[in-house]
């Protein structure tokens, strides 16, 4: 069993900070590898994104060096999840804190997968997106948007979703409301493929097929190959004018 | 003046007729008028919830509190929770744990305590 974890950001064209934040990690016993990845996505419309993604990739980060050892002792998916959900509103409540503290708004998207040998769980809230690639891509997050709440409760079809002004508007994050529930999922890795977590910045200005194309599992295999590929997908979006931050990162499993 | 069988029977056809076009007739009101409803509901969410100076389609924030616990509904519910897979269960997680790769990028120093 073998991960290769690439990341790479760009604050863009337009910009003059980046608020996106990212973390890639991956451990290993004499039993059994892991592996951890995250995109932020900072808010531009509030003040001090980079801030928000920052405290909640930090806090992951620190989680995984410090409590992640002891977790695989007794591994259990519901706990870990459990863990998850509650240190994302607990960050909620934290930036919501500091906020009113400062008399500033500011949240962060928060989208991560951990995954331990084959297994995976992905957390995730707001609109950075989880997509697997192999033969095609296939998107395993939803956006946490108004018509797809209205979708999922019911009360909205995918037809009039497609026609909605409000496709594209956001209703959660961490760090802005008192409210935010996490999706959490869960799945087996395919050996070979790869999953791509990206800001809304690296995917606006791409289809899904140039997604294949440009980060191929069958042509681009190595740690290299996918970083170049990855940067190479960037500038392509800053090409087409872009005007947002862009990040992406990359988990190809083999086992 | 009393009515052959034959014109009985064509009154009787006409009256079933009319009654089954009248049920036609008002189950269409009943469902377009319920169509008409649905379409002015969400007109008026329309007008009422998108940020003034959004464009349709634009990515926005429509940040408001969740008061009756939909955002939990719609993206919260857990679903297959699986168990450790079967090697891992048996032979456990090993030992001589170790970091192997770790990267963090971040654009700020401050730290929200």
């Amino acid at each position: 069993m073998n991960y290769i974890v690439v990341a790479d950001t760009d604050v863009g064209i337009s910009k003059s900070v980046n608020q996106d934040s990212l973390c890639i990690k991956t451990a290993e016993t004499s039993l059994c590898k892991a592996a951890m990845l995250m995109v932020c996505d900072g808010m531009g419309g509030l003040a001090k994104g980079e801030v928000a993604s920052a405290e909640v990739v930090r806090s992951f980060s620190e989680w995984f060096d410090s409590c992640f050892e002891q977790e695989l002792t007794s591994w259990n998916w519901d706990r870990i999840a459990s863990i998850t959900v509650d240190r994302l509103k607990e960050l909620n409540s934290r930036i919501i804190a500091y906020g009113e503290h400062n008399g500033i708004k500011l949240g962060t998207t928060a989208t991560g997968m951990l995954c331990v040998n084959s297994q995976y769980m992905i957390f995730h809230v707001g609109d950075t997106r989880v997509y697997k690639i192999s033969g095609d891509v296939v998107q395993l997050t939803d956006d946490h948007t108004f018509v797809n709440r209205e979708i999922k409760l019911g009360r909205m079809t995918p037809e009039e979703a497609l026609r909605d002004p409000r496709r594209n508007a956001l209703i959660q994050c961490i760090g802005v409301t008192g409210d935010v529930s996490p999706e959490i999922s869960f799945g087996n890795l395919e050996s070979g493929a790869h999953y791509l977590i990206c800001s809304d910045g690296l995917r606006h200005d791409v289809t899904n097929e140039e997604i294949l194309d440009i980060l191929s599992p069958q042509q681009v295999t190595t740690r290299s190959s996918i970083e170049a590929r990855l940067r190479e997908m960037i500038e392509l979006v800053k090409i087409r004018n872009e005007k947002d931050n862009i990040s992406g990162a990359v988990l190809r499993a083999e086992f | 003046m009393s009515l052959t069988s034959e014109e009985r029977m064509v009154v009787a056809a006409a009256v079933v007729i009319y009654i089954v076009l009248n049920m036609i007739m008002w189950t269409a009101i009943v469902l377009i008028n319920r169509k008409k409803r649905k379409k002015n509901q969400i007109a008026q969410r329309v007008s009422a919830e998108l940020p003034p100076e959004a464009k349709p389609g634009e990515r926005v924030l429509m940040l408001q509190p969740d008061e009756n616990g939909e955002l939990q509904k719609a993206f919260g519910a857990r679903k297959s929770v699986p168990t450790a897979d079967e090697e891992f269960l048996q032979k456990g997680p090993g030992d001589n744990f170790r970091i192997v790769r770790s990267i963090i990028i971040v654009h700020s120093d401050e730290r929200i305590k």
